[in-house]
This record gives structure tokens, C-alpha cells and sequence, in this order.
């Protein structure tokens, strides 16, 4: 019996570091209930191939296990200082590792974070400081670095649209 | 005897790593670093991950497998853009009067509207930094690449990568091509 339920505490511990989610993402979506979050698993992600030809594209989309998008507002933001402010920190130490940033005057901050071992994508995160908003974009599964590219077939238009992108930056 | 050399080992190893330092270090995090923290401006960076990245992705053809190969030598790429109210006249003569004595000019193009200088740092043939001031009637942007710069390629890289204005490095291979005809 306890070598089953140690068994199934580190497959649990695998699965997690496995599929890469972000901890401070983790906390973040708890603090923030439901209603400011939505996830995509494959089958909605599957219908946002903006391209025709879908062979790659469904095979990235295999090995995303959902997507998921926070959309924090000003309210949330004055009430967590603390966990806003530990963001980059916080990713850092998970492992995360900046490949862009867009730094907008006005004070507007985009920035992409990516979590990679042996040229597979562990962690993926798109994030997004508007005016009074904050959007956390985290691609959730394991995949291999050149299926990145497909990424861009995503048709964006309706990703926002399922997203409630629209409303909030 | 032993002490001298432990410590000479030790001198070694704190030069090699201030050398690495400087390496990474670019003209816009250092000659620039008031431009780069300064929040009236645009500010992009893209790190030498993300051109390793690029890198491991499947060439479809020859072209692109040298393309790919001239990406994974780039160590990073910054850019600062800032618009009409920071004038950008004063801004491209300030720019131009702080890039350091290393640097030589690569190539100016002027219209009526904009002028652009690249100037390159170069050593043993090999361009380590690429840096690109342009103004025009209502932006000033500088360009800030780093790396193992291969030039040829750059304009297609910049193509590829949407870089506005570094395209104008093909004039370079346009200019060559002619003078070999």
C-alpha cells in the first residue's frame, strides 16, 4: 500500500515537472479563481489551425496538454503586490529563461519566457503588461523546440475571441 | 611555489571570466544604458536563446540551413525606438558621438527623409557588433546586434525577422555583385 501511494506521489512529482507548469503561475491562477482564466485543451486548440495544411500543427498540438490564459485586472493587481512583483524572480528560479522582451513607452511590457531541456520545450509563457491589466499566456505540455515554428499557425484572431482577449488590454 | 601558481591559476580563471563578461556585454547595455532604461522609449531585446532557438529548427533548404547557421552566432539583438516628440535629430547626433573609436563605418544611406549609418566593430575579419543609427522626420531608432555577425546574411535574417531598416545591408552584396560583374 505505501509503496503504491509512493509510487503514485512520484509519478504525480513527474507528471508535473514533466509537462513544465509554472509554480508562480499555479499560485497566481489559485488566487484568482475561475472566472479570470480560461484553458484550451486540444480539441478547442485543433480548431484554431489558421493554416490548412495541419499535418505539424496537430502534431505540436498532441503534446500540449491545454493552454492557458490568466487575464489579472488592476484590482487583483493592487490586492497582490507581492505576487505580481515576484513574477520574473519567481520564473527565473523555476528555470525560466527571457528570449524576448518588448518594452513599450507608456509602460507597456511584453515578454516571452520559454523553459527548455535537451531542445524540448518544457514551459512556454507569454506575458503581457498593458495599462491597467496584466495577461499571462502559459502553454502547458512537452514539445520538441523545432515544432515551435507551428505555434504560428495558431489563427490568433479566434484565439483571442475564445480567449476573452479582447476586453481586457 | 605551489602558492604562486594556485594563484596564478586563480588570476587566469578571474581573467577569463571578466573576458566573458565583456563578451556579453553589448554597446546598448553599456554606451546605452541610459537609452535602455529610459521608459520614453520603445525598447526590444532579444536574447541569444531565442537565436538558439531559431537555430534548431529544420532548414527546408540550403539557403535557409546557412541562414540558420549565421543565426546561431548571433549573441543577441537590441533595439531602441523613440518617436518625434524626443527629437530625433538630437537623439542621432548624440548616438553617432558616443559610439566608441572601435567602430567603423560600414555605410550610410541618406534620402530626404532619413539617413542611416551602420558601423561595425571588426577584428581579424570577424564583425562582433553590428550597430544601426537612423532618424527621420518623426522616429530615431538604434539597432544593436552581437554576436559572430556574418553581414551577408543579415539582411535576410532581418527580412526573416521582420527588422525594418537592417534590410538595408543588402545593398552591400548588390554593390559587390556589380563590381564583380
Amino acid at each position: 500500500m505505501t509503496k503504491q501511494f509512493l509510487f503514485s506521489i512520484a509519478f504525480l512529482l513527474f507528471w508535473s515537472t514533466g509537462f513544465g507548469q509554472s509554480e508562480w503561475v499555479n499560485r497566481a491562477s489559485e488566487e484568482l479563481g475561475s472566472f479570470k482564466q480560461n484553458y484550451l485543451y486540444p480539441s478547442v486548440l485543433r480548431a484554431l489551425n489558421g493554416v490548412d495544411d495541419s499535418g505539424n500543427f496537430t502534431s505540436l498540438i498532441k503534446d500540449i496538454r491545454y493552454v492557458r490564459v490568466l487575464r489579472i485586472d488592476s484590482v487583483f493587481i493592487a490586492e497582490n503586490p507581492d505576487l505580481i512583483s515576484e513574477f520574473y524572480p519567481a520564473l527565473q528560479k523555476e528555470g525560466f529563461e527571457n528570449i524576448a522582451e518588448w518594452k513599450s513607452k507608456g509602460n507597456s511590457n511584453r515578454m516571452l519566457l520559454v523553459k527548455e531541456k535537451k531542445e524540448h520545450i518544457r514551459g512556454f509563457l507569454a506575458y503581457e503588461k498593458g495599462r491597467n491589466a496584466l495577461l499571462i499566456i502559459e502553454i502547458v505540455g512537452n514539445f520538441h523546440i523545432k515544432n515551435l515554428k507551428d505555434l504560428m499557425k495558431i489563427d490568433f484572431e479566434t484565439l483571442s475571441g475564445f480567449a476573452g482577449l479582447d476586453d481586457i488590454l | 611555489m605551489k602558492t604562486i601558481k594556485i594563484k596564478n591559476t586563480l588570476s587566469l580563471f578571474a581573467a577569463m571570466l571578466f573576458m566573458m563578461t565583456l563578451n556579453a556585454q553589448s554597446l546598448v547595455s553599456t554606451t546605452f544604458k541610459d537609452y535602455e532604461s529610459n521608459e520614453n522609449y520603445t525598447r526590444v531585446s532579444i536574447s541569444k536563446k531565442m537565436f538558439e532557438i531559431i537555430a534548431s529548427l529544420d532548414p527546408e533548404d540550403k539557403d535557409e540551413e546557412s541562414l540558420i547557421e549565421s543565426i546561431n552566432q548571433l549573441d543577441g539583438l537590441k533595439i531602441i525606438v523613440a518617436d518625434s516628440s524626443e527629437n530625433p535629430a538630437a537623439l542621432f547626433a548624440d548616438a553617432i558621438k558616443r559610439i566608441p573609436n572601435n567602430f567603423e563605418e560600414l555605410m550610410t544611406v541618406s534620402d530626404e527623409k532619413e539617413q542611416i549609418v551602420f558601423m561595425i566593430d571588426e577584428k581579424d575579419g570577424r564583425v562582433k557588433e553590428l550597430i544601426m543609427v537612423m532618424k527621420g522626420d518623426d522616429e530615431f531608432i538604434l539597432i544593436d546586434l552581437f554576436g559572430d555577425i556574418n553581414l551577408k546574411d543579415i539582411a535576410k535574417i532581418s527580412r526573416q525577422m521582420n527588422i525594418d531598416h537592417l534590410d538595408k545591408l543588402q545593398k552591400l552584396e548588390d554593390d559587390k555583385d556589380d563590381s564583380d560583374d
